[in-house]
Parts: C-alpha cells; structure tokens; sequence
C-alpha cells in the first residue's frame, strides 16, 4: 500500500491536470468575489463574498482529474502493473482515493489563498470568529474530500477515460442542480398570504397579498417524512453542503463534518466493493 | 520436474461464454512455454486470471506453490512480470520514468536497476522522448522492461509480436531468447504465429475452446513433427516384419498406412516386400510442421 501511494504520488506531482485545476479554480474564485463586490454585500466580510464559493465548483474540477488520473490508469491499461506484482484491487482504489482527496485540498487551497489574497489587497476582512473561520475552512475541505470519493467511484467504474470524465461531470453537475432545488424547496415558507385582486384603471388588474386576510398553507412546503428526507440530503450530499458554505449559514460545523465523514466513508465502501468485483481487461 | 505455473480445473465464465473451461496446465521452471491457440481460444483469458487480473469462476492455479486465494500469492506475484496484450505504458512519461513509476509500485525507489533494464532492451538512448511516440516495437520493449523491473524469473509475454515489423519480430525473439538463457527467466509466451513461437518454445500447450488439448515438450514435438514416408501395402504385417527385419523405425497408422521414419530405399523396400507377396500400393512424404500438427491436432479433437 505504502509503495503503491509512493507510486501516485510521484504521478500527481506530475500531473498537469493538478495544476492546471488549481489556476482555473483560483481564477474562479478571483472573478466570483470580483463580482460580489458589485453587489449590495460590500461592506459585510469577505466570507460574505463568494469566499467559500470554491466549495460548489471543486467537485467539477475533482470529476476532471480523477477521470484523467485514475482514469489513465484503466484506459492505459498501467492498472494491470500493479495488480500483476500483488497489490490488490482494494488497495488500489485506496490509494487513489488518499491521492484524489490530496489534490482536492489542493483544489481547495489554490482558490483560498487567490481568494484572501485578492480581498486583502482590495482592503476586504474576515468579519467571523477565527473557531468559525476554521469551522469554515475544515467544513469545505471535508465536503470537498467527500465530493472527491464520487469522483473516484465513477472513474474506477469507467474503463473509458473519455466516458468516465462525462459521467463524473455530469453527476458533479446533477449534484450541484439537486442542491439547488432542495435549497429552493426547503426555503418555501410553511404558509403564504393570501392574494386580492385590484383593479388599476381599465385594463390592468394586479394581485396584492392581503393583510386582513388568514395566511393559507404553502403547498410547496414539504412536509412529514419527505421533509426530513430532504433535511437529511441537505446535510448529507456535499454538493448541498457546499451551498450552505458559499452562502455562509452553516449554524453547526460538527454535524456537517460528520456528515461529510460519513458520506465519504459510505461512497468508498460502495466504491471498494464494486471495484473489487469489476475485470480488469 | 519443478513447476511455476501449474492449473487445475481452471474455469472462467462470462456471462453467456465458457473462456476457460475446466484447463489444466503445467509450466516447468527454466522453460519457454509457448501457448497455442486460435483468437478466441482462451489464451488471453488464461494469461488475465494467471496474472490476477481477473478471478477463476472455478478451479485454481499455483504460482511457485502458492494456490491461489493463499495468502502468500501476493509475494509470490512479486516473482513475476508480464506484457499482457498492448504494453502497459504511461504515454506522457519517457521511458525511464515508466519505469522509475513501476520501481514505485514494487517498492523499489532507489532505480538502481533502470540503466541496466533500458540497455537490456535497447532503449538506453531514448533520451526525454515520450513514449507515446515510440514505435510499436519500442513501446513493446519497454513494456517488457517494465515487466523486468524487481528482477522477476517468471515473464508472461501474450502475443509479444503482434503488429511488429520482421526486424522488431527478430529483436523481441532474441531479447525473450537472452533472458532465458542469461537470467534463467522461465516464459510463458502466447501466440498465433506458431512459426514464430516454433523458434522459442521447449515446451507447448495447445489450447482451443478454453481446453488445454494437449502439453508437449519441443523434443516429443520434434518427434512428431520429423519427417517420415507413409506407406500403403496389401498386407500390413509383412510390411511389419520387411521394416523389422531392415530395422527401420516406423509407427504404425492403422490397417493400412504406416509411417516410416528416416530416407526410404525404395528400391530395397519393394525388392523386401515382394518377397512377401505384398504389394506396395502408395508412397507420400509427410512433413509436418507446427503449424499441421496444431491443426490436425485441433481438428482431430473436434472431429472426435
């Protein structure tokens, strides 16, 4: 195992998709908090200003260099090396599982430090606590790492480097709009004005709420069982994670952290048990 | 005899496909074992579940006596190296660094061995060149050098000539003979180009339909293959007795035929046989290379 991780090691140092995956992230990252600044948040903390936003679009450039790099090792055939000298399936996928989440705090890093570098030269400050600062910061790692066990898992099932990359973006971008609409749907108020209609002269008829009125049950609010689904995906999936983090509202780190650790964990298992089952061409 | 590789029973299915089915096989230490088969017959297959690439569905195999799901298969895997089909290369890395990767994933950092390996293989000037530009026959000798690495002594070549032009047929022949010879390297070597392999091998298995049909040495090969005249006569015991009484070797085919080794005086044999009041009938002149003896033999088993 410890030779094996020797063996990536010396393939990611390498790897120009590592590279060029932390200048595009960092750009990024330059050119969100750019455009924050546009906006009506100027005044409030840089983490305020598309700091942790990193977090949302990691996981793409994750999808992209495990396709590449694990990727390379089953279309180029070098996975057959390893196993013919004795190393085991398992082992295998655990190393490139240590070495994608490297390159992900990699992936982390490059943006963070353009981010604060950017903001500190633009006279922007943290306005958190340095504890919720780091929660922060250890929050977006652990998210991130675990977006990366996806990643891994779809690249080791893929004997197709072109193929594993597609899949792997595209569950990043299926994430990323799931997060979205769970977002939207577990922000719906549980009931909603009623509305009346008045007439403004001839033609034109508008409908305004109307405060003497009872407020109706929202029939967008979820309810019941759904609901906690839906609470439990928002802390679960990392990609929701993530948005919690761009928007800064995360209230309670451990949990998140668990969280991320135990999405990690389950992707792996799930990763290791079908990677073990799958022929090797 | 001391065996490396030794199968019993070794079976893999795929979902609707028997590509290997119950094959038995024994590869003895010091030997180049080339393996015979048709596309299709299960050669590739075998070579993958030997190499631990993919899991028997049934049966098992030995490798330096250890079975496999043994725990020390592992270590004994570390004893050998193998190309199996296209060479296993990183194409953006130069050869050296393939190689270096692959001292890595042995465990071997300090790449002490690579300036030997590359002269071995020819490769010592390649210089910062990727190997995604070598030619096919470079790229095949790199992938045999990174099969060297850890210094293996048993090579799984699978169909190491394949696509090569007659110049890199050659360098690949004489680098497989060299590593016999000199490192005492046993080979497993599959192909279809049973002419080519006939220059190698001191040992054969001809495999068809996922079956070993059957294991021969080169020399009882030789032996079966060496030229002979097949005779035809009236009667089949005098012709016994004339070849005993000549002391001739011969074989005898059926109630008809029988081969007769060795250059044939015909004149002697009809002056012989007419003695006996047997009339010789015909003559053909057999000489069977590796190529009909694999077809009869391949042939045979399917008509029986």
């Amino acid at each position: 195992m410890r030779s094996l991780l020797s063996a990536d090691l010396y393939r990611l140092v390498r790897s120009k998709s590592l590279y060029v995956g932390m200048v595009c992230l960092a750009l990024m990252e330059v050119w969100l908090m750019k455009n924050s600044a546009q906006g009506s948040r100027v005044v409030e903390g840089m983490e305020y200003q598309n700091f942790f936003s990193f977090t949302m679009f990691v996981p793409f450039g994750t999808a992209a260099f495990c396709g590449l790099f694990f990727g390379a090792d089953l279309s180029h055939k070098t996975i057959r090396n390893k196993l013919i000298c004795g190393h085991t399936k398992g082992q295998i996928y655990l190393s490139h599982t240590l070495v994608t989440a490297l390159a992900t705090v990699c992936f982390c890093a490059a943006p963070m430090g353009a981010g604060a570098g950017y903001g500190l030269l633009n006279g922007r400050i943290f306005t958190l606590s340095s504890e919720a600062l780091l929660g922060y910061i250890l929050c977006s790692l652990a998210s991130s790492i675990a977006a990366g066990a996806l990643a891994v898992l779809v690249a080791a099932l893929f004997p197709n480097r072109s193929v594993g990359i597609l899949v792997s973006l595209l569950a990043a971008f299926v994430l990323f709009c799931g997060a979205q609409i769970l977002c939207n749907s577990l922000s719906q108020p549980e009931t909603i004005p009623q509305f009346t209609q008045q007439t403004l002269g001839e033609n034109v008829t508008i409908y305004v709420p109307d405060p003497n009125l009872p407020q109706v049950p929202n029939p967008d609010y979820a309810t019941g069982a759904f609901r906690i689904i839906l609470e439990f995906l928002w802390k679960f999936l990392p990609a929701c994670q993530a948005t919690q983090l761009t928007m800064a509202t995360v209230e309670s780190f451990g949990p998140l952290l668990l969280f991320s650790v135990l999405f990690f964990a389950l992707v792996t298992l799930i990763g290791l048990s079908l990677f073990c089952q799958k022929n090797i061409q | 005899m001391e065996y490396v590789l030794e199968t019993r029973g070794l079976c893999k299915h795929y979902r609707h496909f028997n590509a290997l089915d119950s094959l038995t096989m024994r590869v003895p230490k010091g030997a180049i074992y080339g393996l015979v088969g048709k596309n299709g017959a299960g050669k590739t297959t075998l070579i993958r579940v030997v190499c631990g690439l993919q899991d028997p569905t049934a049966g098992s195999y030995t490798l330096y006596g250890k079975r496999w799901g043994e725990r020390g298969l592992a270590q004994a895997r570390r004893r050998m190296g193998a190309v199996v089909e296209t060479p296993s290369l990183y194409p953006d890395m130069t050869a050296v660094d393939n190689l270096k990767m692959q001292c890595r994933v042995l465990g071997l950092p300090d790449n002490k061995e690579i300036p030997d390996l590359l002269k071995l293989v020819g490769l010592e000037n390649t210089g910062k060149k990727k190997a995604r530009n070598f030619s096919l026959g470079m790229k095949q000798r790199l992938g045999i050098a990174v099969a060297l690495c850890g210094d293996p002594d048993f090579l799984v070549l699978d169909e190491p000539v394949n696509g090569l032009d007659p110049q890199g047929i050659v360098e690949i022949r004489e680098l497989i003979l060299k590593l016999n010879r000199e490192r005492q390297i046993t080979v497993l070597i599959s192909s279809h180009i049973l002419d080519e392999l006939s220059k190698l091998a001191t040992h054969y298995g001809f495999i068809d339909g996922g079956r070993m049909v059957r294991e021969v040495s080169a020399q009882e090969l030789d032996a079966a293959c060496r030229k002979c005249v097949r005779a035809q006569v009236t009667n089949i015991q005098a012709l016994v007795w004339v070849l005993d009484r000549l002391n001739r070797e011969y074989s005898v085919v059926d109630d008809k035929w029988v081969d007769i080794y060795g250059a044939v005086n015909i004149s002697e044999l009809v002056g012989e046989l007419d003695k006996e009041q047997c009339q010789l009938l015909s003559l053909k002149e057999r000489d069977e290379s590796l190529e009909s003896y694999y077809i009869n033999l391949v042939g045979g088993e399917r008509d029986g």
